[in-house]
């Protein structure tokens, strides 16, 4: 039973939240899964999630006869065209073009979902789902910027020292306090 | 000489797991057990403090659905039944045990407990709220606020109506449970996510708490590291969680609860007694828990001695004792490198006390009887610290959380990434439903669209996800999301439709009894995305 103890108690690496969520529980009589839910909500989207400073998950759908539409006006045979997802930073920075810098590319033909990696912690990413064709790249969904953890100490060691009342009164005149990277204007790229 | 403070944390949580639709579940069995071996127990605490005028000061969250579930009906009713059952049990096992003296110490020590809990759920008219109330509004208790359902607020990103939503609704929640103002906020699993901390000053909340790293990794460095509070850009104070207090308690290697002298959790006599015997006891109809447990951990070994309670009493108020001893040398250490007394934050899961952590509570009250004696440490509230110190550094706390590695990945891995197409729909499709709503909608439709709200806010729940990842009870978490999910749809699609089915709509609001009060134009509000 030591073992045991020791494994339930170690089962987040260090901790025991939440135990009591992680008991032994119903070994015969366990409930049915649920309800199916639908396989396709017919949208196009692209959901982009920081999981960790390097780490970030993609999840999409692409409604019925987009893709066959998109390479249907652009005179492409459809088995050449790769559905192809990217990682990109730099969005809406003037240095860089309009969709910004490629930081990670896979072909993801026949999923609905990836773990991506390659960004920089503390940067702010975007993904593009799309169709490559050689060279070419034919976007068809965007999902909206994302904040990646720093994971690191700031390099900033001003000390900037103030009362819950002036944070807010500043807020309330319009003057922004230190405010992180991982607060943007939302720029709605879908 | 006075040098620091110390700051106990209780997060009191579970999930909403009513189940009116069956007369007996494992699920419910969580809330039974927690209330008699941790909720209770801490008001015995607080009563015996109050008693020996101990000066104590701790800092509980409860959170909505625990309160929605301490204040049902059928489930306090179910709770009478229970303990009536253990009763039962209790009672033959006195006989049972009768010639086996060191077992039935024991079995004496469960009898006697459980008359006290008894005495205390019918002293507090089964109602633990108004309890807990009455130590915030005149003892040294102060409750938290905490989101809604538990939802994970950073892998909401791109919803900014569900973590706006989530936050308001529980605020409102604490202040038609606690009749004032919350002025702290459990972040759920301390997921913080940098701009979200402007909804929690939208309410009034002063303060909230993150792990360690949220402070150390800081927009400008924390010139007191964790042991004073940031101020956020929205101005909410951000007290950071102090791994060295956390480690003592929670750590599988050096944590206290370890101890061999203490009461050996997964031995117990549902699992270990013939079945013959335990099955009248076990409503299930399955082996379970049922909270009678006769060994010590003993060692690593499969060969577990008897439980000693006053051996183990004795242990939990050393442990106590080497906790307070250890934060006055670690306070004094911080106070001769700072220019301000320290604050040292310890957070634990309120459910480690009594329930995980047998002796939990006698550790508690030890930890808060030794703080009164020493000059060194006194115990804090936030509230009270801030009131002394208000001018702290201002600075934007790191994206992060208390989970495995400190981030988001407990939520977001591969046995429960499934969820974020689902919910992300959902919300999407309840902010355009709200939206749409005529103002002249009907009664009905506005009964439906609020339990479309409710459904989807109890299909966000973090504990969901959590279970997946952990590998227990993933049937019973699968089933939950999906079908709060399922409902979500079929009452979105009832409302676009105008064509709701009362019937089936009112079984739904009777099997989710939480916030009945909800008012889903919450959710109309326009936000800017976080982002």
């Amino acid at each position: 039973m030591s073992s045991e103890y020791h494994k339930a108690f170690n089962t987040s690496g260090a901790d025991a939240r939440e135990i009591h969520l992680r008991e032994p529980g119903p070994g015969a009589g366990l409930p049915p899964p649920g309800p199916d839910l639908p396989s396709s909500y017919g949208q196009d989207r692209l959901i982009l999630l920081a999981r960790d400073p390097h780490t970030l998950f993609a999840t999409w759908e692409l409604s019925g006869g987009k893709r066959e539409q998109v390479l249907a006006q652009s005179g492409i045979p459809p088995e050449s065209a790769r559905l192809t997802l990217r990682l990109l930073k730099g969005w809406g920075d003037p240095r860089f073009d309009a969709h910004g810098v490629i930081v990670a590319e896979h072909c993801v033909e026949g999923s609905h979902s990836w773990y991506l990696h390659g960004a920089e912690p503390g940067s702010v990413v975007h993904a593009q789902l799309g169709l490559k064709v050689g060279e070419l790249f034919i976007p068809l969904l965007a999902s909206d910027p994302v904040p990646l953890p720093r994971g690191k100490e700031s390099d900033v060691i001003d000390a900037e020292w103030m009362t819950i009342e002036e944070v807010l009164e500043r807020s309330r005149r319009g003057l922004h306090a230190d405010s992180s990277p991982g607060i943007m204007p939302f720029g709605g790229i879908h | 000489m006075l040098h620091g403070y110390l700051c106990i944390v209780l997060h009191a949580h579970l999930p909403f797991v009513r189940h009116p639709e069956q007369p007996h579940t494992l699920e419910e069995d969580w809330l039974y057990e927690a209330i008699t071996e941790t909720y209770i127990p801490l008001l015995q605490l607080m009563e015996g403090w109050e008693r020996d005028n101990i000066p104590y000061r701790i800092t509980l969250s409860l959170t909505p659905p625990l309160l929605a579930m301490l204040e049902d009906e059928l489930l306090c009713y179910r709770y009478r039944e229970h303990l009536a059952n253990l009763e039962e049990l209790v009672a033959k096992e006195l006989i049972r045990t009768k010639d086996e003296p060191r077992v039935h110490r024991v079995a004496q020590m469960y009898a006697e407990r459980l008359q006290k809990t008894v005495e205390a759920w019918d002293r507090y008219r089964g109602r633990l709220v108004p309890a807990f109330r009455y130590f915030q509004e005149h003892g040294g208790l102060e409750i938290l606020a905490s989101a809604a359902t538990h939802g994970y607020l950073p892998l909401m990103i791109h919803t900014p109506e569900m973590a706006r939503a989530q936050i308001a609704i529980g605020c409102e929640a604490y202040r038609r449970a606690f009749g004032r103002n919350p002025v702290g906020f459990w972040l759920p699993e301390c997921g913080y996510l940098p701009g979200q901390d402007r909804w929690l000053a939208d309410e009034g909340i002063k303060y909230t708490f993150v792990d360690s790293h949220g402070i150390l990794h800081a927009s400008s460095r924390p010139r007191y590291g964790l042991y004073a509070p940031l101020i956020s850009s929205a101005g909410v104070a951000v007290f950071g969680r102090d791994g060295e207090s956390s480690k003592q308690v929670w750590s599988a290697d050096e944590g206290y609860p370890g101890d061999f002298d203490y009461r050996e959790f997964f031995r117990d006599i549902g699992y270990d007694l013939p079945w013959e015997y335990i099955q009248p006891h076990l409503k299930h109809g399955i082996r379970a828990n049922t909270g009678i447990k006769y060994h010590r951990i003993t060692g690593k070994t499969v060969d577990k001695d008897i439980y000693d309670p006053d051996r183990a009493a004795a242990k939990a108020y050393l442990h106590a004792s080497n906790f307070i001893f250890n934060r006055e040398r670690q306070i004094e250490w911080l106070h001769s490198h700072m220019d301000r007394p320290p604050i040292v934050v310890a957070p634990y899961d309120a459910e480690l006390f009594g329930h995980w952590w047998f002796e939990g509570p006698l550790f508690l009250d030890g930890v808060v009887r030794r703080a009164a004696e020493t000059p060194v440490v006194n115990l804090i509230t936030p509230s009270d610290y801030l009131a002394m110190h208000p001018r702290n550094q201002q600075a934007e706390p790191s994206q992060s959380s208390w989970g495995l590695k400190g981030y988001h990945e407990v939520w977001l891995e591969g046995s429960n990434d499934w969820i974020y197409r689902h919910l992300y729909t959902a919300a999407d499709r309840l902010v355009k439903l709200v939206r749409s709503l005529p103002d002249h909608a009907d009664n009905l439709l506005r009964r439906a669209t609020n339990q479309a709200a409710r459904e989807l806010l109890l299909a966000q729940s973090s504990d969901w996800a959590f279970i997946m990842k952990t590998g227990t009870m993933v049937p019973y978490a699968q089933r939950r999301t999906r079908e709060h999910i399922h409902n979500f749809l079929r009452l979105d699609e009832m409302v676009r439709q105008h064509r709701v089915d009362p019937w089936w709509l009112e079984s739904r609001e009777r099997a989710t009894t939480l916030f009945p009060w909800l008012d889903a134009s919450v959710y109309y509000k326009s936000e800017a995305p976080v982002a």
